[in-house]
């Protein structure tokens, strides 16, 4: 059985990154994970060792690779950080990773939740955050359409929001081509206050500091104002990752993003092509 | 006579199907989400967003959605219906929809609807649950935690459910864990959370039963030095849950006061 968990660095939001991959098991209760809400079962003890393999990309290129990064026993963890990879330690530049997680026999796909944990660098302050690995697309992966829906975005003199996109491509090494993604930022009125059309490269991590974007479009004082992030585009795969920072307290928070099926059942065809095609909405508020 | 029946019924199904493109209906909508509130000394936010107009731009509609707030105990404190224009998002924060003198705990339920209950447009999205984040926060804003729903109202019972969390928590780093349960159904449920050292000394402690009543919440309070935790790894643990995935909200204190959430 395998999986690949997808994360990435948040290097320019001045935070490191450790992650804990860990060897649990799904509990089998009948009707897990059948709420309709986000994320299935807690974690039981798995029974075998997990294999895992790690490669780190930079912008498209493999810079880390090895297959045999770490064995994680049943209910045990294995750390990736500086400590663990020094390619991390280079803060200047951001990285995808993908861990392939692999325990007993066969190709089939295992869920495993792992989790990552964000420091700053400034003050120590830290964030967590467990997610499921994704499974491993037989050859090359084919590029789907992606919806980002994310009513969770906050500035305010002091606090930004960043958006990582940690978009998995190819698996060789060297850069791979980008896609295309249109992301629009709009108020609680609905009206458009900006968009920008972006190239993701593949197997790269693209962080999108929303303040910064947003900068003289959208009135920003002391007062937290929420707003939205849509975004559609092609990938193989993504991780879609939400920070909020207060820089001047140091305090973080961090959620991941969920995909449609969590609040809709029907045509998702019809939706992954219609979604989000808003360039008429409003105007700037 | 029963084939006769059942040819009849495909024959006409297709027609059946055409005839439902056409003629308007309700948006079909699941069962309400549930958050936790958490007020007094912290403050929430929710994020309701009209999505279905996002996901059918070419028809959109304002959408409305009926919230509600409930103290621990149960008793509803308030509710209302929020309009959201097309492509709209509305932070709600329960003191200025209910009025300031709101408990320190809470169970917050939204569920969406549309303004126009003829409306035709997004019967392609099938059953659209209601979609909101929260954002909790101490008042000087020095910590911060967002947290996705994990539940709707009665939704599949969860108290044979033995749950262990997958975050491995740092008691060297952590002085204080506060779990927060809600209880979306209309039975009482008695469950327990408890704490587990990982590694091989793996063993429980600081165990809480407890009794949540029908839509009510509680929130549970580990010290963690007064239970030897000051190094190591730990998890929490739950001996049944409300629903099969109503996983508590953590949040982890610092030596410093501030604090850091996460689902379970």
């Amino acid at each position: 059985m395998q999986g690949q968990f997808i994360f990435s660095t948040c290097n320019r939001a001045d935070l490191s990154l450790t992650a804990l991959l860990r060897n649990t098991a799904r509990d089998h209760r009948a009707g897990a994970g059948q709420g309709g809400a986000a994320d299935g079962g807690g974690a039981a003890v798995g029974e075998s060792d997990m294999r895992v393999g790690l490669r780190v990309f930079h912008a498209g290129v493999l810079e880390y690779e090895r297959d045999e990064f770490a064995t994680v026993p049943a209910d045990g963890f294995a750390e990736v950080s500086a400590r663990t990879c020094p390619l991390l330690g280079d803060e200047t530049r951001e990285f995808l990773l993908l861990a392939r997680c692999r325990r007993g026999a066969g190709e089939g796909y295992f869920p495993q939740e792992h989790q990552v944990t964000y420091t700053s660098r400034q003050g120590g302050r830290s964030t967590s955050l467990l997610y499921d690995q994704m499974p491993i697309p037989g050859g090359a992966p084919k590029a789907n359409s992606i919806l980002l829906l994310a009513p969770k975005v906050w500035i305010s003199d002091d606090v930004d929001t960043f958006i990582a996109l940690a978009n998995v491509g190819g698996y060789s090494s060297g850069r791979s081509a980008g896609s295309r993604w249109q992301i629009d930022f709009l108020a609680q009125s609905g009206a458009k206050i900006h968009g920008v059309s972006v190239d993701l490269v593949q197997n790269a991590s693209h962080l999108i500091d929303v303040k910064r974007t947003l900068a003289g479009r959208f009135e920003v004082g002391g007062a937290l104002r929420m707003l939205t992030v849509v975004a559609r585009g092609d990938t193989g795969m993504c991780a879609i990752l939400t920070f909020l920072c207060n820089r001047r307290t140091r305090a973080l928070a961090l959620e991941h993003s969920l995909s449609p099926h969590y609040y809709m059942n029907g045509d998702f065809a019809r939706v992954r092509k219609e979604a989000f095609l808003i360039a008429g909405a409003g105007s700037r508020p | 006579m029963s084939s006769l029946w059942t040819n009849t019924k495909d024959a006409l199904r297709p027609l059946k199907r055409s005839i439902e493109r056409c003629v308007p209906g309700r948006l079909r909508v699941a069962a309400p989400v549930v958050q936790a509130y958490l007020g007094g000394e912290l403050e929430t936010r929710y994020t309701l967003v009209n999505f279905p107009s996002l996901y059918s731009p070419r028809t959109a509609h304002p959408c409305i959605y009926d919230v509600a707030l409930h103290a621990a105990d149960g008793r509803e404190i308030g509710r209302g219906s929020l309009r959201i224009e097309s492509f709209g998002s509305l932070e709600v924060r329960p003191d200025e929809l209910f009025g300031p003198n709101l408990p320190d705990l809470g169970m917050f339920t939204a569920r969406i609807r549309a303004a126009n209950p003829l409306t035709f447009a997004y019967k392609h999205l099938g059953v659209v649950t209601s979609h909101f984040y929260a954002l909790y926060s101490d008042r000087a804003g020095s910590s911060l935690a967002l947290v996705h729903p994990q539940t709707l109202v009665e939704a599949a019972r969860g108290e044979n459910v033995c749950w262990q969390s997958g975050y491995l928590l740092d008691a060297g780093k952590i002085r204080r864990l506060v779990a927060v349960q809600v209880n979306p159904t209309s039975r009482p449920i008695d469950v327990g959370l408890y704490l587990v050292r990982a590694g091989a000394q793996a063993r429980h402690l600081g165990d809480m039963d407890g009794f949540i009543p029908p839509m009510g919440s509680r929130k549970l309070v580990w010290d963690l030095p007064e239970f030897g935790l000051t190094e190591g790894m730990f998890s929490i643990a739950a001996r049944g849950l409300p629903t099969n995935n109503a996983k508590p909200i953590l949040l982890t204190y610092f030596d410093d006061g501030s604090f850091c959430g996460m689902h379970g």
